[in-house]
């Protein structure tokens, strides 16, 4: 009997159609609308301009552009490196046989992810105010000064990263868990009965085998990460002295503010690139497929 | 004398008891098989001696030393313990090459390196699995898989082996290979060892001694023969012996000085020697147990009181035949020799030696001669 292609195609229509719609098309809208120059006011008007946004961008001065870079990759930086350390410790720790109330605390520690990221800036916004807020109140407790945190040009990059890191935290241990406990238990057994010790269970055993769940995490949060925009919005909305303006503040500004639509278009499209250039290095350094196993 | 004793162990994970106070003595160099259906408790026993789940209640002792006491709040780390197990899954660890796995143990106990290069390459030469250091457990068959965990056990030179159903995951022609080789291997050792599976041949084959368990509980321990013999239950009767054992009812007619006369349904009346030092009651309801090998079939009836049956179904094994027969409205089942005349729907002829015969009584199943 001679299959008929044309069946299986027409079960993933539906799903091809919606990737089409919702990511292949907007993507290379943005690609075509950073080589344009049209205006917010005037959105009908496009005219091609070649490389011309992306020159803009690298000679902006205000912010410069190299500012924003660092910014975004400080803020990216601390917050993944966090979010997958803290999501791990704790998945590890809440994947322990002796600890009680694992799903009381893995429900309660989803909190902060199902909150609006603008309800987290606004919440974090309370605790560093700088005459109300609890964190002042703390620091005189132990006597050290009150600091103006978000308003600080050195304060308000760690203020935005904890904020966000307090938010990011859960999706960590949901995938870290998800790792843990794809694991056998009798791996553990085994190295147990060897005589293993809990640390060299944790590295030789535990770690290893959650490697690809923890490649999964850096890539998936980096990505999410670089989107961040309403927390940061409501704590900071980029300053003092754009001091906290990451890519996707920058890019809201240009296109909405200064309303240059495709210089806009052009800044989406670099976070785009940067966020494949780190997934293509993480997946480099844990060099997954080198260890074939099921 | 490293003798390992459980006394009075017991083990409920939750409510639900897995293993009910067990008492079991395994004898230092023996090959000591526990044997029962699937959930019976084997796994979680085997577990508690090699201190992986911790007993509800009891001691255990390997040697002189306690590994575990619920009293005197002893529980002995596993690696303590001084011995090596055989998961029913292998357990081998999918991120390590098939050395690796088998170096870990030794790395963990910090022994040298020239001297882990040379024990590894024995050890793997000794299971045959040379030149398949370098495979991921992934790239290896069911076979060797089971090869690789059998080397990563016996590369630490442990006093105790612990196999949990180490065969079942193969096919029929590599169990029986690996069969002989796991007993070869004990005569050679002559390590301890703590077998478990749900296969009574497997068991017979292999052990010197079987511990048969059903439902967390110790029904008997006795060598194989003596358990094949003399089974002390009507469980361990049924669960030992393929094809298993034919039971009929019976009821006793009369109890004279250690025998006792029973009418047997389609049997007739047999008289039963050796009966065990215990009264029975007239017309109190027993059950008659009669090994398939023990019943030998005539086409023409040897003395009146033969009872006789039809075949139905003729088996032929090639070095045995089986022959299924009605006996009134049950089927029993009588093995015969290989080259013989049998015809289904033909009447034969039941004769047996009653010194053959098993007797239980019907309601504690136990056995009474
Ligand atoms: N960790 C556990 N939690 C709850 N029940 C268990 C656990 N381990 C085993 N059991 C139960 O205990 C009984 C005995 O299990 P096990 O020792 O694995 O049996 P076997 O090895 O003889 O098949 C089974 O009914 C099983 O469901
Ligand atoms: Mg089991």
């Amino acid at each position: 009997m001679k299959r008929k292609p044309l069946g299986g195609y027409l079960y993933i229509t539906p799903l091809l159609i919606g990737v089409i719609l919702f990511s292949v098309y907007p993507v290379i809208q943005v690609i075509w609308m950073s080589f344009h120059e049209i205006s917010l006011a005037d959105i009908r008007s496009e005219t091609f301009i070649g490389f011309r946004n992306f020159k803009d961008i690298f000679a902006m001065e205000d912010p410069p552009f190299i500012s924003v870079v660092w910014v975004t990759f400080a803020f990216v930086g601390g917050s993944v490196l966090f979010h997958v350390g803290a999501g791990l410790a704790l998945a590890l720790l809440l994947n322990l046989g002796w600890v009680k109330g694992k799903n009381f605390f893995r429900n309660l520690y989803m909190l902060p992810w199902i909150t609006a990221g603008i309800m987290v800036g606004y919440t974090w916004s309370f605790l560093f105010e700088p005459r109300a807020g609890i964190l002042n109140y703390l620091m005189s407790l132990v006597h050290l000064p009150s600091q103006s945190w978000t308003a600080d040009p050195k304060l308000a990059l760690p203020s935005i990263i904890i904020a966000n890191i307090w938010r990011g935290v859960p999706y960590s241990l949901i995938l870290e868990t998800a790792g843990l406990q794809s694991i056998n238990m009798e791996l553990y057994d085994a190295a147990v009965v060897d005589g293993a010790n809990p640390l060299q269970i944790l590295t030789r055993i535990t770690l290893p085998l959650v490697k690809e769940f923890i490649l999964l995490n850096l890539i998936l949060d980096t990505g999410l990460t670089f989107q961040v925009f309403d927390t940061i919005f409501a704590m900071t909305a980029g300053g003092p002295l754009h001091r906290t303006e990451t890519f996707s503040i920058f890019m809201y500004y240009t296109a909405f503010k200064f309303g240059k639509i495709g210089m806009g278009s052009a800044i989406s499209l670099l976070l785009l690139i940067f966020s494949l250039i780190i997934a293509v290095i993480y997946i480099k350094f844990f060099r997954p497929g080198k260890e074939r196993y099921a | 004398m490293i003798d390992i004793v459980l006394k009075g162990v017991s083990k409920d994970f939750g409510k639900y008891l897995a293993v009910d106070t067990l008492d079991l003595t395994i004898k230092e160099h023996d090959f000591h098989t526990l044997l029962g259906p699937s959930g019976c408790g084997k796994t979680t026993t085997l577990r508690m001696v090699a201190g992986l789940e911790e007993p509800t209640s009891g001691d255990i002792f390997i040697g002189k030393h306690a590994v575990f006491s619920s009293k005197n709040l002893i529980n002995v780390s596993p690696a303590k313990r001084n011995i090596a197990l055989i998961f029913q899954d292998y357990a081998l660890w999918p991120h390590m090459t098939v050395f690796d796995n088998i170096k870990f143990g030794l790395e963990v106990l910090h022994i040298k390196k020239n001297e882990v290069k040379r024990k590894i390459s024995r050890i793997l030469e000794n299971v045959h699995l040379e030149g398949l250091e370098k495979r991921y457990p992934n790239e290896l068959s069911g076979g060797q898989q089971q090869r690789v965990s059998m080397a990563r056990m016996l590369v630490i030179e442990p006093k105790i082996l612990m196999m949990d159903e180490p065969l079942s995951n193969l096919d029929a022609k590599l169990r029986s290979s690996m069969r002989s080789e796991i007993k070869r291997l004990h005569n050679n050792i002559g390590a301890t060892t703590i077998y478990v599976t749900h296969d009574q041949e497997e068991a017979m084959a292999l052990s010197d001694m079987i511990t048969v368990m059903n439902n967390g509980k110790v029904q008997q321990t006795a060598s194989p023969l003596e358990l094949y013999d003399h089974p002390e239950n009507i469980f361990v009767a049924g669960f030992v012996g393929n094809p298993p054992v034919n039971l009929l009812n019976g009821r006793v007619i009369k109890q004279g000085l250690q025998k006792v006369l029973i009418n047997s349904d389609f049997l007739g009346q047999i008289n039963i020697d050796n009966i065990q030092n215990v009264t029975l009651k007239k017309d109190q309801s027993v059950i008659i147990g009669i090994r398939p090998e023990d019943i030998t079939l005539y086409s023409s009836n040897p003395d009146k009181n033969s009872a006789e049956a039809t075949i139905i179904t003729i088996l032929p094994t090639g070095s045995e035949t089986l022959v299924e027969i009605k006996l009134g409205d049950k089927i029993i089942s009588a093995k015969v020799e290989r080259h013989n005349s049998y015809e289904i729907n033909t009447k034969v002829y039941l004769a047996f030696e009653s010194h053959s015969i098993h007797l239980f009584d019907s309601e504690s199943g136990r056995r009474l001669n």
